[in-house]
């Protein structure tokens, strides 16, 4: 029989199992679907209560309808645009503004004059375009009885425009931007400590049931550390990119999101820098799993990561408002800060292609780095049962 | 198939000596019996062998080779704690450990049938470890232990825990184990079992290796007892003869210690000059004779 195991056949069979192992696991199953429904329902239910989007005021307009298309034509000029109907009459159209049905009715007076029923008073961009246009039926009606060339006229006014040139554009896209940012960085939050809390917990049991006895007398404990590493962490992309096909799906369907280009690129980038993220904290929590014998100690080890995975969070809420300052720079250079903070600067849209080289290359060497001196820990701590191994004493020896 | 050697192996932990310079071996198709008292070496002994602990000095050879991973990979492994994923089912878990162990997915799985089947565990297989009784945790220890068909069998306490059906099992798979010409080495407290089941013995204290044999050696290789029923001698009656020792006189019944090769019809004249003798018996030492006999010298 053959006895020989290559280090890329060991390191596949216990990914494998980690990874059976996980997605088997009646209680994962079960909070993903829960999380996917929530998702999915939760963009259905905001495009259905936000109205796809555009909420029109209505305008009623009594007997002569000339004014309709005026109304329309300036509402759409000056960005508010407005819905007409027709009402039969004044008493209809009073009935109509109480039960809110339209929020302002025009009733045809004398010789160009209108009133405007309102519920209490009308202001704004509504009043704008109801004396706007009010003022241009009436200034068309006399031009018209001048004689004048309606055609002439619109021509030789054509040009006066007023053009804008704003030094800091208000970005269309910014809320969408800002939403895709804050979902980025809380799921990264929540993939990397449950995700490393799985690790520590996976290498704890094997520890605890003693069945890590039996495996290092048939393996290395780096094939069987990184082999837990990679079938987790599978499952973990696994998951991500569910919950990112379900909420960039559903937004972009519902019409909720609208930035198809972006929604994509921040999908790539978070599921990429989950990637990097989980392997920096995946060997810290191994190594953390490795140092105690019981899972309830767990805690005691893991703790310092669990704060370190906290601090780079509140860096990352703190940056979403404003994604350019210095400290959000500043930090994206730095690991495991970058693992959030690019994400972030790339749905802001403020990563230059240079950054995201830059950061990728960064974080990634100082994992492999860690890596090194986590796995050194793991090796000398999983096989001491009993008292459970401090950091102090980790690092030490 | 060749024989196991631990050749000089010492280990400290701290201030403590847990090995020191430990040698034996365990011959192809031997059944060899490893026993001490607790905390004398053993657990460490094996773990050592596993590669599971390094020694701080000396080596393990299998056939003359260091055993480096590859070899120790065809060793069938019983820690002296049981380890199983407890929450992992009985067949998926042992297909997975002969896969690591290195048998394709075809093998594994027949080896798994085969060898839950011969342990009386095969309706078990789609079980988690933890729901089964400790017994059946046991069984299934030791099925680990053989799926990849191992070319050495190294048990720590393999009968600890079972009861009087398993035992036989597991005495027959270790006999039969030890016929196909693998070496098999197991530590048991349980000492008539050692005695009955072992081609040789291994007595450890203190890190060290006292006594290694056959038991029929070891049992020679002591002082005999002899019990004489001659109700008229007098106490002393057979000092003066080279090699005797008595040990007890009481209602006419002498027990005597006896030197290997010392000549006992000289004893039975001696004690006939006496009187009546109505019995005249040699007691070989058993094992625990031995154990005792090395554990406190």
């Amino acid at each position: 029989m053959n006895h020989n195991v290559s280090s890329s056949r060991a390191i596949g069979l216990i990914a494998r199992r980690e990874f059976t192992v996980q997605v088997m696991k009646k209680s994962f199953v079960i909070s993903n679907i829960i999380i996917l429904a929530a998702i999915i329902g939760g963009i259905v239910a905001y495009s259905i209560f936000s109205g796809g989007g555009e909420d029109r005021d209505a305008i009623g307009v009594v007997g002569d309808q000339s004014i309709a298309a005026v109304l329309q034509a300036n509402g759409d000029a000056i960005g508010y645009p407005v819905e007409v109907r027709e009402i039969a009459d004044a008493a209809a159209a009073r009935a109509d503004v109480e039960s809110g049905d339209l929020a302002v009715a025009l009733v045809p007076g004398g010789s160009g004059a209108y009133t405007a029923i309102t519920d209490s008073e009308l202001i704004g961009a509504l009043r704008a375009v109801v004396e706007g246009s009010v003022q241009t039926q009436a200034t068309d009606g006399a031009l018209a009885a001048q004689d004048v060339d309606q055609a002439a006229l619109a021509a030789a006014t054509a040009n006066a425009t007023v053009t804008v040139t704003a030094i800091d554009p208000p970005d269309p896209e910014a809320g969408q931007r800002v939403a895709l940012s804050l979902a980025a960085v809380f799921i990264l939050y929540a993939q990397i400590i449950g995700f490393g809390m799985y690790v520590a917990m996976g290498v704890v049991e094997e520890k605890s049931s003693r069945v890590v006895e039996l495996l290092l007398s048939t393996v290395r404990p780096l094939q069987l550390l990184w082999g837990k590493i990679l079938g987790i962490g599978a499952v973990g992309i696994l998951q991500l990119a569910l919950y990112g096909v379900a909420g960039v799906g559903a937004g972009l369907a519902t019409g909720v999101l609208t930035v198809t280009g972006t929604a994509i690129s921040v999908f790539v980038g978070t599921l990429g820098w989950f990637v990097l993220g989980f392997a920096f904290f995946a060997v810290l929590y191994a190594a953390g799993g490795s140092m105690v014998s019981r899972q309830e100690d767990v805690n005691s080890t893991t703790m310092p990561l669990l704060v370190l995975i906290m601090a780079m969070f509140f860096a990352a809420f703190y940056s979403v408002g404003d994604p350019e300052s210095t400290l959000s720079n500043v930090l994206s250079w730095i690991p495991p800060f970058s693992a959030v903070m690019m994400p972030l600067r790339i749905a802001a849209g403020v990563a230059p292609l240079y950054q995201i080289v830059g950061t990728v290359l960064i974080m990634a060497a100082t994992t492999a780095a860690l890596a090194v001196v986590a796995a050194k820990i793991y090796q000398r701590s999983i096989l001491r049962i009993g008292k459970t191994v401090t950091w102090k004493e980790a690092f030490a020896r | 198939m060749s024989t196991l050697t631990i050749d000089n192996i010492s280990k400290r932990y701290g201030d403590t000596i847990a090995l020191d310079s430990l040698s034996f071996d365990v011959r192809p198709g031997e059944l060899f019996g490893f026993v001490g008292s607790n905390g004398a070496g053993k657990t460490t002994t094996m773990r050592i062998t596993l590669g599971v602990l390094s020694a701080d000095s000396g080596q393990v050879l299998l056939g003359g080779k260091p055993v480096d991973l590859d070899v120790r990979r065809t060793i069938g492994y019983m820690p002296e704690e049981r380890g199983l994923y407890p929450k992992m089912k009985v067949g998926p878990q042992l297909e997975y450990l002969a896969q690591l162990h290195g048998l394709s997915k075809s093998d594994s799985e027949s080896a798994v049938q085969r060898w839950t089947e011969r342990l009386g565990i095969s309706a078990r297989l789609n079980d988690t470890v933890d729901a089964l009784s400790l017994g059946n945790q046991q069984r299934v220890q030791l099925a680990a232990a053989l799926v990849h068909d191992p070319a050495v069998l190294v048990l720590d306490e393999p009968f600890s825990g079972l009861d009087p059906v398993a035992v036989d099992v597991m005495s027959e798979v270790l006999r039969e184990k030890a016929a196909s010409g693998v070496p098999v080495i197991f530590s048991s407290h349980q000492l008539d079992l050692v005695q009955r089941l072992c081609d040789r013995v291994g007595i450890i204290a203190a890190g060290s290796m006292k006594a290694v044999g056959t038991v029929d050696e070891l049992r020679g290789s002591g002082n005999a007892q002899l019990e004489v029923h001659a109700p008229a001698a007098t106490p002393g009656w057979a000092d003066g003869i080279p090699g005797v020792e008595t040990v007890d006189h009481s209602h006419g019944t002498t027990l005597l210690s006896i030197k290997p090769g010392t000549d006992d019809q000289a004893i039975l004249h001696a004690a006939l000059a006496t009187g009546p003798v109505h019995e005249f018996s040699t007691h070989k030492p058993s094992l625990s004779d031995l154990f005792r006999e090395a554990v406190e010298a």
